[in-house]
């Protein structure tokens, strides 16, 4: 549930993540969605009049994949991957950022799989 | 300058410390601008967009903020090594005529604020230099500029209702 990840500015970052349940069991995933994102604060989504804006403060979608194998076999794998092209990570402030990736399920059901800090290191090759 | 860029110069002249990494020394000058803001009477800000300070650090403001983070360091050491005090209390331990003796964590922690005494009384001695050479004349607000008006056939008085 708290889990630092490390990249470098410029470079590609890939990991995956197992989705596990409040008992330590593996979720499958199978009808799930996934979201993830990076902000710089807890509160970089909220106006100074602490208006919650959509959207707001983003820096980086992690767009988590929920890995599905061919025939919907690794759902029960619980795992989900996150792949960010280099592009994406150059355009990242060297800093601690937060992160956080959930998975949802019907209307009601969300659990926050993984979180904690992005550490992204300076690139000097641009 | 960019704020990574004067992460990694204290990175550098606090002696790369093994526990400190580049990310965690620009993270704390983002959310602690205010910090120099406060000592200089500034109101720099970090841009919620680019992430960087607008506007940007002078060399003068920039050498009183890495002063202030020298500060923080070696506060942040005491607390290290105060929190370790209370986990880790054993001192020496002597069995079978071996004796190991561990680092004694209070001198330790004295040595670190002693450390953030200097630095501090630097950081001091820097923000006074530094209101100093900030000192300019403030604008005189007035109608001095207007010229004067006189009363031109008594030149022998320039305060003509002066009856005294």
């Amino acid at each position: 549930m708290c889990m630092n990840l490390t990249g470098t500015q410029g470079n590609s970052f890939y990991k995956r993540l197992t989705a596990l349940d409040a008992d330590n069991n593996i979720i499958n995933l199978s009808g799930y969605t996934a979201s993830g994102y990076v902000r710089y604060s807890y509160g970089s989504a909220y106006t100074n009049e602490d208006v919650y804006v959509t959207g707001s403060g983003v820096l980086l979608n992690l767009n988590p994949i929920i890995v599905s194998g061919d025939a919907g076999e690794a759902f029960v794998s619980g795992y989900l991957d996150i792949n960010i092209n280099r592009n994406l990570m150059a355009a990242l402030p060297c800093s601690y950022l937060l992160y956080d990736v959930q998975v949802f399920s019907g209307e009601n059901y969300a659990r926050t799989i993984e979180g904690g800090y992005f550490i992204i290191n300076p690139e000097v090759t641009y | 300058m960019k704020i990574v860029d004067m992460a990694q110069e204290i990175y550098f002249e606090l002696g790369q410390p093994i526990d400190l990494s580049i990310p965690a020394i620009a993270y704390w000058l983002r959310n602690n601008i205010g910090i120099l803001n406060n000592k200089l009477n500034k109101s720099i800000v970090v841009n919620d967009v680019t992430l960087e300070f607008n506007p940007n650090l002078g060399e003068a403001e920039k050498a009183i903020y890495k002063k202030i983070y020298e500060c923080y360091f070696y506060d942040l050491k005491v607390r290290q090594t105060l929190n370790a005090i209370n986990s880790d209390s054993l001192l020496e331990v002597t069995d079978g005529g071996g004796t190991v003796r561990k680092i004694n964590r209070n001198e330790t922690s004295k040595i670190y604020l002693d450390a953030k005494k200097t630095a501090y009384s630097e950081l001091t001695m820097m923000i006074s230099d530094y209101n100093i050479n900030d000192v300019g004349p403030l604008q005189v607000a007035g109608d001095d500029t207007v010229a004067g008006s006189f009363i031109t056939d008594k030149h022998y008085s320039i305060r003509p209702f002066n009856r005294t």
